[in-house]
């Protein structure tokens, strides 16, 4: 037999094969039946519609040949029925709209308050003080929830929200100093494909897009006549120039490979060519890049079936022939073997970073025992072998989701940042380490929830993070999801190496969905998406964080 | 927005001739091939009995979409989701395997649009999600969720 998606294909084209295409005229021949048409009294205009309204009219009127005689009264009582039955229908597509109203707007309750200038950027005012957390201790499960505590002056930081027009449709995954100033890279959109896309901008606050070559940031068209998506999801700088990795092909249905681009100075860009490496049977995607091992290291995940992946290493020494570490030697990497049955899920990983530092490189990531999955950090001295580390995730004895999204080397301290909790309420987590082979949970850093409703999700997580000094900057969203969803990014900071935690900022991110939506979200993990912080020094600015078409820009003295 | 009488119609059978069939397919997706057609019809006669306010809509498709939807699920009392068995082009080897027709009805209304959508008809997420007005996300998994959902029913483990 062969494989679903096949015979799904076949399936799909032998059931509409023969279906008429609704064309006014062949529809008219079809479905023309006898009876007497019905007169269209009140839009005499519209009589000389397609034919095969009138034919539908025809059909209706044949069901209820009485109603048409039974004069303007009945008629009226007709459309009176017809405008009872529409009112639904207008409510349902007028409460679409408004959400997609909604889907563009900022959150609304503990949200901050956003200014729009003439200029196109926003301030963000700090979020109200009723809805900021109280320095009290509580647990989730085992979880110890660390106190946030009040910001001191010196810490207090100014953000900017930016938006351009530059920007719009635009993801961005990651942003990095140099060019003109910074680079910021992920996809953008048409409204339809994406294409990898790469932003710069000289000082944070005007951002120019470089142009759209297909032949660099698109794809090869395939036998539906679309390139699929391309998306960089990280940059790293590396002699003198950049590297850029991330995946390209067809996400929804889960066939797409690792791709890789160049650039000498940000501004030019090449894809490197398409190799063996990359490919594989289904999907594989590179999550981030750094330099080390043989020169450069790439990690993320390969997919031999749609849910088992494996955590997959690259090595290159040019950046553009590229080899894959064999399995084998990244413990715990999972197995790659095929979904049992009665199981959610298999033994897979997948790693979300990597750093140079430790004992040569850290990746971060997931794995998934049976039924939960654990943050999970792997160490390796070369790049060709790894020994894998299982975190500490906060809660013992019930099923864990914990992930670790992004680590961050300072200069006394290793940081590891990602979410701890259950299915139905995570928050954000911070490991730390000395040397990258022993960590502890630092924090669990909980947004303020006073009111926690039945039935509600929270999830928390912390997405990225970066070393000023020794303050350590960590960005993340915060997600409510009841009726509605609403989801913010956040910024926490600490300035002793994690012992004392600040909520420095929150930004709008907002985004909303119907119940309906989040029931069909129900046991998925919360990706490893949200703002991704770039420091720079740059022009005085402290911080960059970057998220969907928007960028913030932190000033202060964190 | 006014249009005279001859552009109103030349802007509906446009939309037909380009959009007719996505809708068609999209209903026969969501209700089954039977009363999906027969919904897509109706949908569009009400379009086009409406088409001075459906026609100024951002998202004309999306709105008759859920106009059939709506008007196939309330065939519901006498008629269910049916799709047609596959011609078996051998006994030992099928071309399709017999259960899937069976497994689709099952799922859930969205699962199976996406599902036989994305997988089947190899729309785009952009696209079924401009459809059933989701976000692509959404439809990713739902159409995701829907092939787990098949493939346990058909005991397929392992894509080839």
């Amino acid at each position: 037999m062969r494989d679903l998606q096949h015979q799904l294909r076949d399936y799909w084209a032998g059931i509409t094969a023969d279906l008429a295409v609704p064309l006014p005229e062949q529809t008219m021949v079809q479905r023309v039946a006898g009876g007497d048409v019905r007169p269209v009294q009140e839009r005499p205009d519209r009589q000389q519609g397609p034919g095969w309204v009138a034919a539908i009219r025809r059909r209706r009127t044949a069901a209820s040949p009485a109603g048409w005689r039974r004069g303007p009264l009945i008629a009226l009582g007709g459309m009176a029925l017809t405008l009872l039955l529409a009112l639904p229908l207008l409510l349902v597509v007028r409460g679409a709209d408004e959400k997609r109203d909604n889907d563009s707007s900022v959150a609304t309750t503990t949200a901050p308050v956003v200014a729009t200038t003439s200029s196109g950027t926003s301030t963000i005012a700090p979020p109200a003080s009723t809805s900021l957390p109280t320095a009290s201790t509580t647990t989730v499960g085992s979880a110890e929830l660390t106190p946030i505590q009040a910001t001191p002056p010196s810490m207090l930081m100014t953000w900017e929200e930016v938006s351009s027009a530059s920007l719009a449709g635009g993801s961005l995954a990651s942003v990095v100093p140099g060019g003109p100033g910074l680079i910021a890279v992920g996809s953008a959109t048409d409204g339809n494909y994406a294409d990898a896309a790469v932003w710069v901008s000289s000082d944070g606050q005007a951002w120019t897009r470089i142009p759209d070559d297909s032949n660099v940031f698109g794809g090869e068209f395939n036998l539906y006549n679309d390139d699929g998506d391309q998306q960089i999801r990280d940059i790293t700088a590396w002699r003198g120039g950049f590297v850029a990795v991330g995946t390209d092909g067809r996400p929804w249905v889960f066939e797409y490979d690792a791709a890789v681009w160049l650039s000498p100075d940000g501004l030019t860009w090449t894809r490197v060519p398409d190799q063996d490496a990359l490919g594989g049977p289904k999907f594989q995607a590179m999550n981030a890049v750094t330099v080390g091992g043989p020169g450069l290291v790439a990690v993320g995940e390969y997919n031999e079936t749609l849910y088992d992946p494996q955590a997959a290493v690259w090595l290159s020494e040019d950046g553009v022939n590229w080899s894959r570490v064999d399995p084998s030697a990244i413990e715990g990497g999972g197995t790659g073997r095929p979904v049992e049955a009665g199981q959610a899920s298999g033994p897979g990983a997948i790693m979300y970073d990597v750093a140079a530092g430790g004992p040569g490189l850290i990746a971060v990531g997931t794995v998934w025992p049976y039924g939960e999955s654990r943050a999970a950090v792997w160490v390796s001295s070369d790049g060709s072998t790894w020994e894998q580390i299982l975190l500490d995730p906060g809660v013992v004895g019930e099923p864990n989701f914990s992930t670790v999204n992004a680590v961050v080397v300072g200069p006394h301290t290793i940081a590891a940042v990602g979410r701890v909790g259950a299915a139905n309420r995570s928050h954000a987590a911070v490991w730390t380490s000395e040397l990258g082979t022993e960590w502890r949970l630092a924090a669990v850093l909980e947004v303020a929830v006073t009111e926690a409703p039945a039935n509600c999700r929270y999830q928390e997580a912390a997405n990225s993070a970066a070393w000023s000094g020794d303050t350590l900057l960590v960005a993340g969203t915060a997600t409510t999801m009841c009726q509605t969803r609403d989801q913010y990014g956040v910024i926490w900071a600490t300035a002793d190496l994690g012992t004392t935690w600040h909520e420095l900022q929150r930004l709008g991110i907002a985004l909303r969905a119907t119940e309906e939506e989040l029931q069909a979200e129900v046991g998925y993990a919360m990706p490893p998406s949200g703002p991704k912080i770039a420091t720079g020094g740059l022009l005085g600015l402290r911080a960059v964080l970057a998220g969907e078409g928007v960028v913030w820009l932190g000033e202060g003295e964190p | 927005v006014t249009v005279s009488n001859t552009t109103d119609r030349e802007s509906f059978c446009r939309f037909v001739e380009e959009g007719g069939r996505r809708l068609q397919h999209g209903l026969v997706s969501a209700l089954g091939r039977e009363l999906g057609a027969e919904a897509a019809s109706e949908a569009l006669a009400y379009g086009w009995e409406h088409w001075d306010r459906v026609g100024a809509m951002k998202n004309p498709a999306g709105f008759l979409f859920a106009v059939g939807r709506n008007w196939g699920r309330r065939q519901f009392r006498t008629r269910t989701v049916m799709f047609p068995q596959p011609p078996p082009v051998t006994a030992s080897d099928p071309l399709v395997e017999p259960a899937l027709p069976a497994a689709l009805a099952r799922l859930s209304e969205r699962q199976r649009t996406a599902t036989l959508l994305v997988h089947g008809a190899g729309w785009t997420l952009a696209e079924v999600a401009d459809l059933l007005a989701l976000d692509r996300g959404t439809v990713l998994k739902h159409a995701e969720r829907g092939l787990a959902k098949l493939r346990r029913a058909l005991e397929v483990t392992v894509d080839a």
